[in-house]
This record gives C-alpha cells, structure tokens and sequence, in this order.
C-alpha cells in the first residue's frame, strides 16, 4: 500500500542534465569570481594604508556573543560571527534575520575590535533596517554616513542595495581613491562597504560599478562630520 | 599513496588557495542544477546556477569542516538563493499588478518526451498538493522526498533541529494526504476520479 510519500516520490521530476552551455557559462562565472578575488587579494599589500583599509572578510577577530540586548544582538539569527571588514580599533558588526514575511531585519553597527558587541560598548554609526530596503527605483547606493572617528581617520560606512555590485570607489576631497568589495549579507542580500579614509578628509565621492565595469549609482558627501 | 581530497579539505585549502574552489563546481554542478530544476524550473535554474556557487564561493568560510561533503551545504544556499529570487520575482510581479506564481508549475519539469503523458498527471498531483503548503513545510518535504535526506541531512540544509524537521514533515505530509483524499485520490492505491475534481 502507498502513501502519500510514495505519490510524492513517484511525481517526482526526472531531470536532465544542465547543457554544455549552462555548465561552462557558470563555471566561467565562478572563474571570474574567483580571479577578481585574486586580484583584490593581490592588490591588499600595495595598498599604501593596508592596516587602515579592509578589503574583505579578516577571520582573526574573536567570535562575538549575542547574549545582551541592544539594536544589533538579534534573539534568532543573530549576528555574524565574522566582521566583513575592521580596522585597527573599529570593526563593523553585522546581523539579519527573517521576519517571517520574506522579510529581514537586517543591522550593522560598530563596535571596537575584537570585542563583543555587547549593547552599550558600541562605537555608533549603525542601526537597523527592514530588508528589502525602499529606495527610488535605479538607486545602488541607499547611503553614504559616516560612521566612526579614530585617532587618525575616519570610518565611512556605505550601504547598498541587493543589486549586484563589484567594487565600490571612493575619492576623497584630498584626491586619493579606494576601491573596495562589497559584503553582501548571506540571506537578506543587503550589501555593505566599510572603509578608514584619512582623518583631514572632509568630503568624498562614491561610485558603485556593476559587474561590467560601469558605473552604475553614485553619491557625494560634503561633509563628513561624524554624530 | 594519494587519496582524493575531501570536500572539507578542499574547502579548506580554497581559503589559501581561491582556485582549488572549482574542484568543488565540478564534483557537484549536476546535483545542485537538478535541485534547483526541481524547485523552479530549467530556466530559472539555468539562471541561478552561477550564483549558487558564487554566493558558496564567497561564504566559504562558513564551511563546517567536521563535515567531508559540500552538497548539504550547497543544498542550504540554493535554497536561499531561490527565496531571493522568488522574492524579487513577486515584488516584480506587484510592481507589475500581475498575480503571483505558484512556486510550482508542472510545466517547469522537463520529462523525457515518453514520459511526458504518464508523468504529468503524477506531477500536476502533486503539485497541487503541495502548493497550499507553507514554504517552510513544503521545503522540508521536498528535501525528503525528492532529494532522498535523512532527517538530519534536512535539518543541516535547513539549519533547524531535527525535531522541527520532524514536526514540519508530520505537517506536511498530513496535509497532502487530506489534499489527495479531497481531490479523489485514495491513498494507498492512488487510485484517481477521472473527473481530476479536487477541493481547494
């Protein structure tokens, strides 16, 4: 006698293999991937401020608790357990979860290197959003803020939409540019770009670039005084 | 006397070294499209492959090493990389003013040609049955039935406890079961009312 699992099983869909087509098209695609993180890789050393600039994830900081209340500590999801990028006494912490409603909450927020983001040793310059964030159609950069003041620089922090983005340029009013990758949060899909820009750097310009190559939103910031 | 490397140690080395991720792309392209085919269809399918692996490449560094394959975990952001994508597809579809899409149509498989008239009807039942089902149910069926995971396979994919698997599939299936009586079909023979009536 059959169940309902035996109905299941014998409707189950008899699948072809993916085309040649398909498999080389994504296998080309991971290639890509994989070399442009390569060549971000390669070019972290030569940055001329490498301890200032985060490129891209830093797996030696400590793994943070989400045992205390407060804006980034989220009960279900919580945050991730790796800052997508930090600096030498900053680090940007980040967390999402569902709502329930294809819906997240998504956060980010700074704390001080390599400490836990307990609620009230935060550094600032976060909070939280409902992921998908509304922006006006063709918008890729929701917000420029700046986040943090350290001894010697500032933080900025840049956020993005779900819409694919490769690197993010940022030119300062004092002529030097950085080029950085996005994080992109593993379910909400929200990106995000943190960098320590030169403390006497007073306005900046942001450029997002599609996987193309082409620029596709922008922002400008006069005035970078941190709240 | 060389053995093939695992999943886990191949993983590992890609942190070093980017380019040994192909090897994971190869070993496991074809398992990760046929899902995604029969969640949503080949050409969506096709579309989404690529990021599949992107997103695994970039998060690699979430990899469990106690465990020695990548499918589950492949398995895990497929799933997540369909939700995005159904999401994005229903606030086009508001955008548009269009209804929404069962995430499900018997015409997104793609039998072979002589399977296609007894296979259909089997398709366009369970389609039907599974469509009413809460997304978090009706993907935790499918992993179990479709992909043939143990429960706690399920629970890895899903990261949830093996007891809300357990508690989804008791749902689940009691639910289809009582779509398939209403519809006509009498389970433990499959026997089908040739009018195809159902109840919604």
């Amino acid at each position: 006698m059959k169940d309902e699992l035996h109905v299941l099983r014998e409707a189950r869909p008899h699948v072809r293999p993916p085309s040649s087509r398909v498999v080389e098209s994504a296998r080309s695609d991971l290639t890509a991937t994989i070399t442009n993180h390569n060549q971000r890789s390669s070019r972290g050393p030569k940055d001329p401020r490498p301890k200032r600039l985060s490129t891209g994830v830093i797996a030696t900081v400590a793994v943070l608790t989400t045992a205390a209340a407060g804006w980034a500590v989220i009960p279900q999801g919580g945050n991730l357990p790796t800052p997508p990028f930090s600096g030498e006494t900053w680090q940007l912490t980040v967390g999402e979860d569902s709502n329930g409603d294809g819906t997240y909450k998504v956060c980010r927020g700074f704390w001080p290197a390599g400490a836990p983001a307990n609620d009230g040793n935060g550094l600032g310059g976060g909070d939280c959003e409902t992921s998908p964030v509304e922006v006006p159609e063709g918008k890729v950069v929701s917000d420029v803020v700046p986040g943090v003041r350290t001894e010697t620089g500032i933080v900025l922090l840049v956020d993005l939409t779900k819409r694919p983005v490769t690197k993010v340029v940022i030119e300062t009013d004092r002529g030097e540019s950085f080029e950085i990758a996005p994080f992109a949060m593993p379910d909400s899909g929200e990106q995000f770009v943190a960098v320590e820009l030169p403390g006497d750097t007073t306005g900046v310009s942001v450029s997002a670039f599609d996987t193309e190559g082409r620029v596709i939103d922008g922002q400008s910031l006069k005035d970078l005084a941190v709240d | 006397m060389r053995t093939t490397p695992t999943d886990a140690e191949i993983v590992a080395q890609s942190r070093a070294d980017p380019d040994m991720f192909a090897a994971i792309f190869e070993r496991h392209v074809i398992p990760i499209h046929t899902y995604l085919v029969r969640r949503a269809g080949r050409d969506t399918a096709d579309d989404l492959l690529s990021e599949v692996f992107r997103v695994a490449f970039e998060v690699r560094g979430r990899f469990r090493q106690d465990r020695a394959s990548a499918l589950l975990w492949l398995y895990g952001i497929a799933a997540n990389v369909l939700r995005q994508s159904w999401r994005a597809q229903h606030r086009q579809n508001r955008v548009t003013n269009r209804l929404s899409s069962l995430p499900l149509q018997p015409s997104d498989f793609d039998n072979e040609p002589e399977e296609v008239l007894s296979r259909n009807e089997d398709v366009s039942l369970a389609v039907r049955a599974l469509n009413p089902l809460p997304p978090a149910d009706r993907e935790t069926l499918l992993l179990y039935a479709w992909e043939d995971l143990t429960y706690a396979e399920t629970s890895e994919v899903l990261d949830i406890p093996v007891g809300t698997v357990r508690a989804r599939l008791s749902r689940a299936r009691s639910r289809v079961r009582e779509h398939l009586a209403a519809s006509g079909e009498v389970v433990g023979n499959i026997q089908r009312r040739t009018d195809r009536g159902y109840r919604s």
